[in-house]
């Protein structure tokens, strides 16, 4: 792969993650009236008020020649410009960017780089589950229904695709939840949380048993909802393939049909199978926070939701940012696996 | 404006375009599928529409009487203030389609918009709209309307707005790569050549030539509009002065209904949502038939002609592995 390709995507991700910074400072500063207010509780001393509001650079103009009026509208002032240009709280929060300072969560009362530390693992956990689980499904039922095509399996996956794609995964997650892990069902799991609450686990063996039972629903659902649209992409990748010359030729050596499904059309077909899922990470990002929302799954998803309800505004900044440079980071891993894939792309 | 082209519609052209709505009908007809679509979103139109009429406002069925399992008085039973859930989900039956459908309207006409401007403008325009809408493409959906409704405060016209803003991107795609063909058309030179400004052209010759494209993507649209509002509601970021599918699940999951196994509280309303989703899903599948050159029969209506190449475009994109345009999730919004 040549270099430049690399540099290119590299310096592409590197402005998409700006703009999203760019975006943030923008999006938070549209929230009316002064900033340290929304930011803090209203517990907090004006001592404290004060401290943030020039650890924020908030007594700072907002951006060169506009600043903040008393009543919390923004407006242009010329006469603070040869200053504010380098003076401005734009400027402020890139350099607290850089330096990883995301600022304090008020409801927590730690650093937000902490908070969202405890709830990324779980995220990590069920997700990785769910992809991997996924995948394997996915491609499997792709794979027999791309080559059997138009036959019953083959119909069956579509509409049966067709159907998961409608539902909602935070609606399946209640369904799922009913039926497996309340008494109105068949209480086979246990509810909410990521392990059992008060729980003392005596060796690590107990503690990952716990875990593993909790996440089986979540992981499940979330697993449902990607199955339908990895098995479709596989579906196609293998319908595409299947036609191509090289199949053709193989055919023409005499190879028997499941030597050429195996060794020709499935490598072929599953690459680009697996890079989709690269880019849909976003997406799955997003169904995971409806699923931990109600399996009250410890993840970054709970964290938006809290955030959201306690108007922890830090916190909900913070896990913006994360999110958006882990998605950044799937689709840079995407397009070079493009480029591997394809020569074409490199250009 | 003398040429034939650029004149208002010719009686041929009216023609034309009747034949093509015949064709669009014959196509969905003839498909079993996208005829079930059909029927289901009549239905649902109908209770939308007429139910609230027919049903009155929502009224507690006394206030003493909460938490009703389903009976003939009550099909689906009360909520926790002893409101009659039956009537609620007609209510929300009628807020859901409003939202999707306005929702998505304002999503097209941003999208549409920016896709023809890039389409035809070209050259650095098309390198900045497209780097823009590649950005919003970027972005998760779900995530930037959590926090975009949340920073704005739940309402209606809020939960409108960020759902219209975060989804347009796919649409402009789809309709610049639309708007490259149409470009290289004769009948745009034509008009060009008669000193037909840039703005005219987008208007009177491009965009008649995509809004096939526009009505077949705005089905898929307004599925995904209503998954995004019924996600926003349930994670109690929509609307809070009216009741949606999304809110009355968001409700019966606060007051404990799973537990409870009041499966009548939050069974239908989800049904609602698979229901009228599915159903946009297989319409817009017929329309992938009525549209796609390829799966079209010869000389039917116009702009039959083949699709041509996109000169801009990457050579390996995402489509090319054709996951059927509903399906991309990008436009389910979690």
């Amino acid at each position: 792969m040549g270099s430049a390709f690399v540099l290119r995507k590299l310096g592409g991700a590197l402005l998409t993650l700006f703009a999203i910074a760019v975006l943030n400072f923008f999006l938070f500063r549209m929230l009316p009236g002064d900033p340290v207010n929304t930011l803090l509780p209203r517990t907090v001393s004006q001592a404290q008020k004060n401290a943030l509001r020039i650890h924020l650079g908030l007594d700072q103009p907002v951006f060169p020649g506009i600043v903040r009026s008393p009543q919390g509208a923004l407006e242009i002032d010329l006469s603070t410009l040869p200053d504010s240009l380098l003076q401005n709280q734009f400027l402020t929060s890139m350099g607290n960017l850089l330096v990883l300072d995301l600022g304090q969560s008020f409801s927590e009362r730690k650093p937000v780089t902490e908070v969202i530390a405890d709830h990324f693992w779980p995220t990590v956990l069920l997700v990785g589950t769910a992809e991997v689980i996924a995948l394997v499904v996915g491609v499997l039922i792709g794979i027999r229904a791309g080559w059997r095509r138009g036959s019953r399996f083959d119909r069956l996956a579509i509409n049966g695709s067709l159907v998961l794609y409608a539902v909602p995964l935070f609606w399946l997650g209640m369904l799922l939840f009913y039926l497996f892990a309340t008494s109105n069902g068949i209480a086979l799991f246990p509810g909410q949380q990521m392990v059992t609450p008060g729980a003392r686990h005596t060796d690590l063996v107990a503690y990952w048993v716990d875990v593993l039972r909790h996440l089986f629903l979540p992981a499940a659902t979330l697993a449902l909802g990607l199955i339908a649209g990895n098995a479709l992409i596989m579906r196609s990748s293998m319908v595409e393939t299947l036609k191509d010359d090289y199949v053709t030729t193989a055919r023409a050596k005499g190879l028997t049909e499941s030597q050429v499904v195996r060794r020709h059309a499935i490598p072929n077909a599953l690459l680009p199978t697996v890079t989709v899922v690269a880019l849909t990470f976003g997406y799955v990002l997003g169904g995971a926070i409806g699923v931990e929302e109600v399996y009250a799954w410890p993840g970054m998803g709970s964290l938006i939701i809290d955030a959201i309800e306690r108007k922890d505004f830090p916190v909900l900044q913070g896990v913006f940012l994360v999110i958006a440079l882990c998605v950044v980071i799937a689709n840079l891993v995407a397009d070079m696996m493009y480029g591997i894939l394809d020569p074409r792309v490199r250009t | 404006m003398t040429s034939a082209a650029a004149a208002a519609p010719s009686p041929a052209r009216r023609h034309g375009r009747r034949d093509a709505w015949t064709h669009a009908w014959s196509v969905i007809r003839a498909d079993r599928q996208s005829m079930l679509g059909m029927v289901i979103l009549v239905v649902f139109a109908i209770i939308a529409i007429a139910g609230p009429i027919l049903a009155g406002p929502i009224d507690r069925a006394g206030a003493n009487r909460p938490m009703l399992d389903p009976s003939l008085a009550h099909l689906f039973g009360t909520d926790r203030s002893g409101r009659d859930l039956f009537l609620t989900n007609i209510w929300a039956t009628q807020v859901s389609l409003l939202v999707g459908v306005v929702a998505s309207i304002l999503s097209m006409v941003i999208g549409t918009a920016m896709g023809i401007a890039a389409g035809y403008l070209g050259g650095r325009w098309d390198a900045w709209l497209m780097r823009l809408t590649d950005f919003f493409y970027v972005l998760p959906t779900l995530v930037l309307a959590l926090v975009l409704a949340a920073i704005m405060g739940p309402s209606l016209s809020n939960v409108i707005l960020v759902i219209a803003v975060t989804s347009w991107p796919a649409t402009a795609r789809v309709i610049r790569s639309q708007t490259l063909t149409v470009r290289e058309r004769m009948f745009v030179d034509r008009a060009r050549a008669t000193g037909a400004s840039s703005a005219r052209i987008m208007r009177r010759q491009v965009l008649p030539n995509v809004f096939g494209l526009v009505l077949a993507n705005t089905t898929l649209t307004i599925a995904g509009a209503i998954f995004l509002e019924t996600t926003l509601s349930f994670l109690g970021v929509g609307p809070r002065d009216t009741y949606s599918w999304g809110r009355i699940l968001d409700e019966s999951f606060e007051a404990g209904a799973l537990t409870l196994g009041k499966w009548a509280w939050f069974v239908p309303p989800g049904v609602a949502v698979v229901l009228v989703v599915l159903a946009f899903t297989l319409v817009g599948g017929a329309f992938d038939e009525i549209l796609d050159p390829r799966l079209r029969r010869r000389g039917a209506g116009p702009g039959a002609e083949p699709d041509a190449t996109d000169p801009g475009g990457p050579l390996l994109s995402i489509e090319s592995l054709s996951v059927p345009e509903s399906l991309d999730p990008e436009r389910r919004g979690g």
